[in-house]
């Protein structure tokens, strides 16, 4: 904290997470901290929720789960942050969408009611909701990422949506145990540019710190390429042991081998 | 007494006698308290055993639901009630599913008890689980419905709440069952509005009950808080927040608005080891005094919610108060042991509301650093799914501890949450035992070792303490 007092600040949002917030997805939010906080960068986090203005300049958006009347709820407003989110998620703005949030990341959702709700188009994929929600996706996820790096992801899926890909879509991971995208075609979540969507809680970001410091470095690298005071030594340190990431990986390595075990 | 009629007893009481051996066997072989399994085997014989049940009880039934506080407010209104009539059966081990209602019969009349009715003034409380609430009470038709209030908790078996709370409020518009007389409601959540609403139409006297004392008003800066939203869509306001989201509320748009509490608490005082409240009753002038012994403003809405239900049944709340006063706490909820001369106090937590009043309380009537054992378990009773830990305020224990140890199958999350957070765990593993061990031997005789724990932690932590120190297990 001390040699980040001349470089400027990351700049987070978390969208709606007063109202998608049933599932815990703060978690991502509070995990971001506390790694900036161990590396001594200073974050602003805006908490931006229903009739908020977006901010000029962001690192790194946040967007949680919530139910089927709190989706209704946020997603005019979502709507109308649209194309400033499309053109970030252009610009290489480091995104994570968990659930809900990635649904309406999608080109729509279809909810339990059959109210299509339109989606702000970052990722290409639509999502459904069969038999009017009686069926559900609950349970342990283990996938193994498409991303380069990040390996096996750990997570807690709870959804009666189904998400379907279109063809330019790239899955973000591939389903060892759990139903992902839609129970058939072992996809989980998708990623573009440095934005990933995921059906994953857990809260995902505190259990996977590859993904997080792969989403925080994405982030960082927005920041220097908008200010060219931001100290670059903080992308040295990442590789360094921490405790938070030490821990978390402690907890990840512990559920991989608890869900398998329990699988067989 | 027709043939079929003969059948039907000479069934159930078969079906009471083999759940009798079910306990019975359970118990020798100390699978647990053997009170699941005893309902189950009756249930196989019997499968409309319930209504029998209510039958035999004339339904003279009171029914406790809600996320947090049913087995506390149970157990409060059966020993209201057991001033007034001979014997009140209850769930009170807390087996809260349909199949809880038939092991409490089992385990406290077994055979016959279908004569005793004649004998003897009866009267049930039971706590129904929040997803069982709806189909049972449309077999057992309960007297009196209490409901206590409605968060998150273990969204991987009840899926959403929106759902729990629509389920609810149909289960008292369904026209194949018979409607409570009274209902009792928590006028300070906005969740449970509907039913007040539906109790008003349809001409179910509706007890509600709420808060009045700013003095005791949440602290707003965690921003873990949910927005509530009325039926027209249009967002909660508060004037203030007590507890979780409840509090004094109004839709941001329509007229919608906390009804005026029928029992109010005025004055609230939180002590160390008791709090103090002040009651006003709805159409009385005077107010009544009295002494909880139990720590917490979730424990002052379970002693309004039992005021209420006792006042529902009949029971004056004076006379309610006197046994209030002198009332014993639940296994496992704020239960103290002396192990070695250090003071052990037990807190269960398995939901973020939860977790975060207990936390509250713990910080808020604490001066002395805390000396804390958290035990974070994964079992069915628990909830599988730990992502909840993430909705919950472990950011107030910040300078507010002594140590800090994780336990349970899933210390290692525990940890994690807590460095997050920014706290210090100076041990953590799963060995629950070890890690009570190890916590006893840095608390000093005069602190107390508070553990907070998720259901089955409770359970086991509170067997070997019981052991330690000769205090009965829960089912004897």
């Amino acid at each position: 904290m001390s040699q980040s007092s001349s470089s400027p600040s990351l700049r987070v949002i978390s969208l709606y997470e007063d109202v998608l917030n049933i599932y815990s997805d703060r978690g991502n939010r509070l995990a971001v901290q506390a790694r900036a906080a161990e590396l001594g960068v200073d974050v602003d986090v805006d908490l931006i929720s229903i009739g908020d203005q977006l901010p000029a300049d962001v690192d790194l958006v946040l967007i949680g789960g919530g139910q089927d009347r709190e989706q209704e709820i946020v997603a005019a407003d979502l709507l109308a942050k649209g194309e400033t989110l499309r053109n970030w998620a252009a610009t290489n703005v480091a995104m994570l969408a968990v659930c809900g949030g990635f649904q309406l990341f999608g080109r729509g959702f279809r909810n339990s009611k059959g109210v299509f709700l339109d989606g702000i188009e970052i990722f290409d994929c639509v999502s459904v909701t069969p038999n009017f929600g009686k069926l559900r996706f609950v349970g342990d996820v283990i996938s193994k990422s498409s991303i380069e790096g990040l390996g096996m992801i750990v997570g807690y899926e709870n959804h009666a949506g189904q998400t379907f890909l279109g063809e330019s879509a790239i899955p973000f991971a591939e389903i060892e145990i759990g139903f992902g995208n839609n129970g058939v075609d072992r996809t989980e979540g998708v990623w573009r540019n440095s934005c990933v969507g995921t059906y994953l809680h857990g809260s995902i970001l505190p259990n996977n710190s590859q993904l997080l410091d792969w989403l925080f470095k994405r982030a960082i690298e927005h920041r220097m390429s908008c200010d060219s005071n931001f100290d670059s030594v903080v992308l040295e340190k990442m590789s360094e042991h921490s405790k938070l990431s030490k821990a978390s990986e402690f907890a990840r390595q512990l559920i991989l081998d608890t869900v398998r075990r329990e699988q067989e | 007494m027709s043939v079929m009629g003969i059948f039907n007893v000479i069934r159930f009481e078969l079906a009471i006698c083999l759940g009798k051996c079910a306990l019975f066997f359970s118990q020798i072989f100390r699978r647990g308290g053997g009170t699941a399994v005893s309902g189950l085997v009756a249930t196989f014989i019997e499968p409309n055993i319930q209504q029998q049940i209510s039958k035999i009880l004339s339904r003279e039934i009171i029914f406790v639901t809600g996320t947090n506080g049913k087995t506390g407010t149970s157990s409060l209104i059966s020993q209201i009630l057991r001033s007034k009539v001979d014997f009140v059966l209850s769930n009170s081990s807390g087996s809260n599913l349909a199949r809880g209602v038939v092991s409490a019969y089992i385990s406290s009349f077994g055979i016959g008890g279908i004569f005793k009715r004649r004998r003897q003034r009866l009267a049930s409380v039971f706590e129904v689980d929040e997803a069982v609430i709806p189909s049972l009470s449309s077999r057992m038709n309960p007297k009196v419905q209490v409901f206590l209030n409605l968060s998150r908790d273990q969204l991987d078996r009840y899926g959403e709440i929106d759902s729990i709370a629509s389920s609810w409020v149909q289960s008292l518009s369904s026209e194949s069952r018979t409607l409570p007389d009274v209902l009792v409601v928590n006028a300070d959540d906005p969740k449970l509005f509907s039913l007040i609403d539906t109790g008003y139409k349809k001409s179910i006297q509706t007890i509600t009950f709420g808060l009045a004392d700013l003095s005791v008003a949440l602290d707003d800066s965690f921003d873990g808080q949910d927005r509530d939203y009325c039926s027209c869509g249009s967002q909660i306001r508060y004037e203030v927040k007590y507890v979780g989201q409840s509090g004094v509320w109004s839709c941001s748009s329509c007229d919608i608005r906390r009804p005026s509490p029928d029992v109010l608490a005025t004055k609230i005082l939180l002590e160390n080891d008791r709090s103090y409240v002040e009651i006003k009753l709805a159409g009385h002038s005077e107010t009544l005094g009295l002494t909880v012994h139990q720590q917490g403003l979730y424990s002052v809405y379970n002693v309004l919610a039992a005021i209420s239900a006792a006042w529902g049944y009949g029971i004056h709340p004076v006379d309610s108060i006197h046994v209030i006063e002198s009332a014993t706490g639940v296994f496992g909820r704020q239960e103290e042991f002396l192990v070695a001369n250090v003071k052990v106090k037990i807190w269960l937590a398995k939901n973020p509301q939860g977790l975060n009043e207990v936390l509250r309380t713990l910080t808020e009537s604490n001066d002395a650093p805390l000396d804390l054992l958290l035990v974070l378990n994964d079992g069915i009773q628990d909830g599988k799914d730990v992502s909840w830990i993430y909705d919950a305020n472990f950011e107030i224990l910040d300078g507010k501890y002594k140590f800090l140890v994780c336990s349970g199958s899933r210390a290692h999350n525990l940890s994690l949450r807590c460095l997050i957070a920014g706290l210090e765990v100076v041990k953590s593993d799963s060995n629950i035992m070890s890690m009570l061990d190890f916590s006893l031997d840095r608390t000093l005789p005069t602190e107390t070792l508070n553990i907070v724990t998720t259901y089955t932690g409770m359970i086991e932590i509170r067997e070997d303490l019981a052991s330690r120190t000769g205090v009965l297990p829960y089912w004897k």
